[in-house]
């Protein structure tokens, strides 16, 4: 069997989903953060992967250059959000998101 | 091939110069971290005047760049559009930013939150925001939007003793994050249909094929999701009654103006001009999602108690609005009245906001509809403005909002989406309600010795954004004919393929 | 006139006072009277000034250009086969001649208002909403866009409400500001209804809509979308009747205007003499070539005309209080000039009301003088004898009073002669309306100088009367200058031996290519039949004067014993303002109150509270379940998008791509 397209989606997708999973049932913030991240890791997967066996007319340098992008600012999203928990952390002793409830309604 | 000779040239002067206002507040963003170093605490208004200095040269360029890009063209081997509908939206979002800096530093000193990266951060969101305005590709759209994110992010966060603004900054974050993932997926399933990120050339793969792709379809709707979530359309709203309420009210002033207008360029750009050959696909969609922000935005607004909220939900309900001229695609009215209402929303909802800026006090920020009682007795042109305001929310002629929604719903009309203008005037009807509730309450007289919220003195440049808002919401609603030419004239220049009007 | 030329004088007009409305209504109260003393009348000299300008252009322009339209803002233009506004202004003759009066007897009534009101405490306010009332009919009578004349319509009606109710503090003002108001409602929403028929009703000659309401294109079409005399362009021609009817006091919405007399007296000279009551004259000329498709309805017109005239000429011989008695004169002398237009005589009516515009500010004015040299006292009762004192007044008073009754060499006389002429040969009913204008004439001549004899002549009533002054200079030369305009305009421009002849004639020769466009003006009578017309109309004219000045002056028989031989109900009728006030309590307004005070009792908490309390109550509570699920949690909210994104999806899949 070789390796295609559909496997790649299969796994970009899976591992979107348990992103998406990960977001819904934890409950440490960094946790959640984490979860973001393996969403955009799934993207990154679909992204190369359309890169490298995409369709015949594709573009493959620019799905490579978007993960890359990609990638880039996921580390700098992972750095504002440390920074924020950690403040949080700093007033409360705690990351647990279904603290974060004050705001509602 | 592919890139080999062009990329690795210095990007030609012509390139440059399409992305002139963008560089001058990328190097003002520089030059304040830097002058922030040597700027003493108490002398940090300074920034917001080099701030402003940097914003009206933008200006200027974006001006002059409306003038010289009478013939739409993309620089940056196309992932940029040098088109008179960016520089339209880009004025606005300048205008937005210059205002929300002239009433910050007040509104800090109070709150003990004036920091010298405030400024820079807000440089940095409006060039995310210019840059999602003219991205003309799907990888600039993504750095446009987490530009403009992460900036937010911590715009949000700034106050940073307070636990509301975390708890908002962290929920922004997280949510903010997962909306960029359901946003990335979307755009790699339409690369992977189309073989492009360029919208030029997914637009000319696309024109070849039934346009009935799941993969393409599929990756269309993620992306509507993640435009969806940043204009704050329900149901993917969520974050921002939570957000505005939390944020410190000069960043929601900025945020909840200038996002959407230059997320919704976005959406415009790529929905109603690139996929314009699918628009029988996904048109419903959108009209449905308009109807549930419409209703959702309106009703829940209905029995808030907070301002912030109140005007988070009201803002919810807008979006409604403008996707309106969306979802009517591919008619040109649609745009122009999207474009007239996200200028007529600018101007009014800025306003508003900084009304409960320019009055925050001390200690807590002015929030609940009991801050805002018996304002009229106190300050009775503040509380004229914020009537005023209120008033073109609620579509009131002769205000901006009336045009605004006028042009939306007789697009629907023209386009034969009767419902979509009979949904938005019924829900109208029930804004009209919390409204007007927030009107009377600062025409209500205080009891005696009743205690009133200890309102700031405006000062000269809360005022004076105060009244250029009011003249904007005014001017939008009398002369309509100067704003409605421009975004006629910018619709008819959109790239990805200039589309004239009827 | 070049087009940029017109542009750049039409604006500066309306400029003026807009910019002295804003000038005294900011600055004033800050830099007090002497300030909006110099504002106020300043700015409407100023467009004075161009207006002459604007005279002198049009008089010389060549015979073919004399209107000029232009466009000065594009106000809306929504798209193509959408609604087009522009803030378009028309310099033609016939504007002119309405710009003419209105800045220059509003200049002179302006000037006169900074004696009057010398110890009013609010003369900033005063002047703000005289610079107002200037610009609004000035927009008026330029405007060359229907949308912008009901704009300038509406603000005219806002202006007088304003200026009516000035002495804010007396309940009487009040309510007679809001009567008036009301009415010009009534005529508001007439307009706006004849507007929308003629917007969707207007065809170019292929048969084609066209989405305008420009006035030069509505007239240019008006024939080939409207069938002469068909009932669609009568409706609105009789629409627009009923707007001109509000504006100028004509039956059966005239009742307003003797109330309008609580404002200041130089209000009632600019608005309820000068102005603002000939601007349903105006709109009938400047509708003539509708009119002219519309002979039914411009019959109607002419009769309501007459008939007004007749009506407030008995009334005004029983009222006593000197600004009514002037009022109703007026309302009698507009009935005239839309006799006039009704007819098809619109130079005849136009002639009339620059005519009418001089003297009756002129004897507003001197009235002023009375009221104000005697603290305040408007009741001709009290008066008398005050010739002696006011000397000067006095002789004004008999300039303009000569003029009203039409006097020869006054000018008034040429005007109402010549008016009444056409109506010896056009019009319906024709020549039985000219008797009618006849009488109007006797009428008038009683009244005129009844006015005079009471408050002038005989002895003082109450001491007061024996202590007045005459009026300070600058209440006074604005007077004399109406005074010897009264006596001369007529002279100046119209050679009394031209009538006779029938030859060519100033006004008529400047005003008739207007109404000659497109229209059929009413034929001027012959030269034989415009002479006898003369000499019957002046022999009226002098009975009445004569009648007067036996009844009241010389008392032989005495005023009460010809009252007593007058059948009892007409002096009833008269005394009584022929019970319309009554009438239209009884009919309109406790019918209304009695409709509202049941709904209040019975529909309002019963049905209307009821369901709007019912529906709000329902939108609230979907207000607080949508809220709830608003929960604050990340967790919950991320599961609503994501549930939503897989529903789009799955219908993206499933239904959409198939």
């Amino acid at each position: 069997m070789t390796i295609g397209i559909t496997h790649l989606l299969v796994v970009s997708a899976a591992l979107f989903c348990v992103g998406v999973f990960g977001l819904l049932s934890r409950r440490n913030a960094i946790a959640l953060l984490m979860s973001v991240e393996l969403m955009f890791n799934g993207v990154n997967v679909a992204l190369v992967g359309f890169a490298r066996f995409g369709y015949s007319n594709l573009r493959p340098l620019s799905g490579m250059a978007f993960a890359l992008f990609v990638i880039t600012i996921a580390a700098a999203e992972v750095a504002v959000a440390v920074a924020l928990l950690l403040v949080a952390y700093r007033r409360h002793q705690t990351v647990q998101a279904d603290e974060l409830d004050e705001l509602r309604g | 091939m592919l890139l080999a000779t062009q990329n690795l040239q210095f990007p030609p002067t012509r390139d440059l110069i399409g992305l002139l206002p963008e560089l001058i507040l990328s190097g003002a963003f520089v030059i304040l971290l830097m002058l922030d170093l040597v700027t003493p605490p108490s002398r940090r208004s300074l920034l917001a005047a080099v701030s402003l200095v940097a914003l009206a040269a933008a200006m200027g360029a974006v001006v002059w760049g409306w003038f010289d890009a009478d013939h739409a063209r993309t620089i940056y081997a196309g992932s940029f559009a040098y088109d008179r509908f960016g520089r339209f939206v880009d004025g606005i979002v300048i205008a937005s930013a210059a205002l929300t800096v002239a009433i910050s530093p007040d509104y800090l000193n109070r709150r003990g939150l004036h920091f010298g990266e405030y400024y820079a951060l807000i440089l940095a969101a409006t060039v995310g925001m210019m840059l999602l305005a003219g991205a003309a590709s799907l990888i600039v759209i993504f750095l446009g939007i987490e530009l403009l994110s992460i900036s937010l992010y911590i715009l949000s966060g700034f106050a940073h003793t307070e636990t509301r603004s975390q708890e908002a900054a962290l929920k922004y974050l997280l949510l903010g994050g997962f909306a960029s993932g359901i946003l990335l997926y979307g755009m790699a399933l339409i690369y992977g249909a189309t073989g492009h990120t360029q919208l030029t050339l997914i637009k000319q793969s696309l024109a070849g094929s039934s346009g009935t792709d799941p993969l393409f379809l599929v990756g269309v709707g993620l992306l509507f999701v993640g435009f969806a979530f940043k204009v704050s359309a329900a149901p993917f709203h969520w974050w921002t009654p939570d957000v505005y309420q939390g944020a410190p009210t000069s960043v929601t002033t900025f945020m909840s103006v200038a996002t959407k207008v230059a997320a919704f360029a976005s959406l415009i750009r790529v929905f109603t001009y690139t996929f314009a050959d699918s628009t029988d696909k996904w048109t419903g969609i959108v009209a449905f999602v308009a109807i549930i922000s419409m209703v959702v935005g309106n009703v829940a607004a209905l029995t808030q108690t907070s301002l912030k909220r109140m005007l988070a939900y009201s803002g919810i309900a807008q979006a409604g609005y403008i996707l309106i001229g969306v979802a009517v695609s591919p008619d040109p009215l649609g745009t122009v009245g999207s474009l007239y209402y996200l200028a007529a929303y600018a101007a009014t909802n800025l306003g508003a906001f900084a009304v409960i800026t320019v009055l925050a006090g001390r200690g807590e920020d002015l929030d609940s509809y009991d801050g805002i009682r018996g304002l009229a007795y106190r300050r009775p042109y503040t509380a004229a403005a914020m009537a005023f305001f209120l008033f073109s929310l609620g579509g009131f002629p002769p205000t901006a909002g009336f045009f605004a929604k006028f042009l939306v719903f007789s697009a629907a009309i023209h386009a034969h989406a009767v419902y979509l203008a009979l949904w938005g005037i019924g829900t109208s009807v029930i804004s009209i309600f919390y409204y007007l509730r927030v009107g009377l309450l600062m025409y209500t007289r205080p009891k005696e010795g009743e205690e009133t919220y200890p309102w700031a003195r405006t000062s000269l440049a809360g005022g004076g954004v105060l009244a250029a808002s009011a003249a904007g919401t005014l001017v939008l609603g009398i002369l309509v004919f100067l704003i409605y030419t421009a975004a006629v004239s910018a619709q008819h220049g959109v790239l990805p393929v200039p589309q004239q009007l009827a | 006139m070049n087009g940029t030329l017109a542009g750049v004088l039409g604006t500066l007009i309306l400029a003026f006072p807009l910019a002295g409305c804003v000038l005294c209504a900011l600055l004033g109260p800050r830099y007090g009277r002497r300030f909006v003393n110099w504002v106020g009348p300043g700015v409407v000299g100023l467009s004075f000034l161009v207006a002459l300008i604007v005279l002198a252009q049009v008089v010389g322009a060549p015979e073919h250009s004399k209107s000029t339209t232009v466009e000065i803002w594009n106000w809306l233009f929504l798209g193509a086969g959408n609604l087009h506004v522009g803030v378009d202004l028309t310099l033609d003759p016939l504007s002119t001649v309405m710009i003419m009066v209105i800045c220059g007897v509003g200049f002179l009534i302006h000037l006169y208002s900074v004696g009057y009101m010398e110890h009013d405490p609010g003369i900033a306010r005063f002047f703000s909403y005289m610079n107002l009332f200037i610009f609004s009919m000035l927009l008026l009578v330029l405007a060359a866009d229907l949308v912008i004349l009901i704009i300038g319509w509406a603000l005219v009606a806002l202006s007088s409400y304003l200026l009516i109710g000035y002495w804010y503090e007396r309940p009487s003002a009040v309510l007679a500001a809001r009567k008036a108001f009301i009415t010009q409602v009534i005529g508001d929403v007439a307009m706006i209804i004849a507007a929308a028929m003629l917007f969707t009703s207007l065809h170019d000659a292929g048969g084609h809509r066209i989405f305008t309401l420009s006035l030069p294109t509505i007239f240019a079409n008006a024939s080939s979308s409207f069938s002469h005399g068909g009932p669609l362009i009568t409706g609105i021609c009789a629409l627009l009747a009923i707007g001109a009817f509000a504006k100028s006091a004509q039956f059966p919405l005239h009742t307003w205007l003797p109330d309008a007399m609580e404002g200041p007296t130089p209000v009632s000279a600019l608005i309820h003499a000068a102005t603002m009551v000939t601007a349903g004259v105006y709109l009938i000329a400047r509708f003539h070539v509708l009119y002219d498709l519309a002979p039914v309805a411009a019959g109607m017109v002419a009769c309501v005309g007459i008939g007004t005239a007749v009506m407030a000429g008995v009334i005004a011989l029983s009222q006593v209080d000197i600004k009514r008695v002037i009022a109703y004169s007026t309302m009698s002398q507009i009935g005239l000039m839309i006799f006039a237009v009704g007819i098809g005589a619109y130079t005849a009516g136009m002639y009339h009301f620059v005519t009418h515009a001089l003297f009756k500010a002129l004897l507003f004015m001197a009235a002023g003088n009375v009221i104000h040299a005697l603290a305040d006292e408007q009741d001709i009762r009290l008066m008398g004898g005050l010739s002696a004192r006011m000397r000067q007044t006095e002789v004004a008073f008999l300039a303009g009073s000569f003029a009203l009754a039409g006097i020869p060499i006054f000018a008034g006389w040429f005007s109402k002669e010549y008016l009444l002429g056409f109506g010896a040969v056009s019009g319906p009913l024709s020549p039985l309306l000219y008797l009618v204008g006849i009488g109007v004439n006797v009428l008038t001549g009683l009244y005129a100088f009844r006015l005079w004899a009471i408050v002038f002549r005989g002895e003082p009533q109450t001491a007061r009367g024996y202590a007045v002054h005459e009026a300070p200079p600058v209440m006074l030369w604005p007077v004399l200058a109406l005074a010897g305009l009264s006596t001369l305009t007529g002279l100046i421009i119209q050679w009394p031996i031209q009538i006779l002849g029938g030859g060519a004639h100033l006004v008529s020769g400047f005003l008739d290519p207007v109404f000659a466009a497109g229209g059929h003006p009413a034929g001027e009578p012959g030269a034989g039949v415009a002479a006898l017309a003369l000499i019957a109309g002046t022999a009226a004219s002098l009975v009445g004067v004569g009648g007067a000045l036996r009844l009241w002056l010389w008392h032989q028989p005495d005023a009460q014993a010809v009252a007593s031989r007058v059948p009892r109900s007409l002096t009833l009728l008269s005394l009584h303002k022929f019970y319309f006030d009554e009438l239209y309590d009884a009919v309109l307004v406790r019918p209304t109150r009695a409709a509202a005070q049941t709904m209040r009792r019975v529909v309002e908490p019963g049905v209307m509270d009821g369901w709007v309390r019912g529906l709000a109550d329902v939108f609230a509570g979907l207000s607080l379940d949508f809220r709830s699920y608003q929960s604050g949690l990340i967790r919950d909210y991320a599961s609503y998008m994501i549930g939503a994104t897989a529903v789009g999806v799955v219908v993206i899949v499933f239904v959409i791509a198939h």
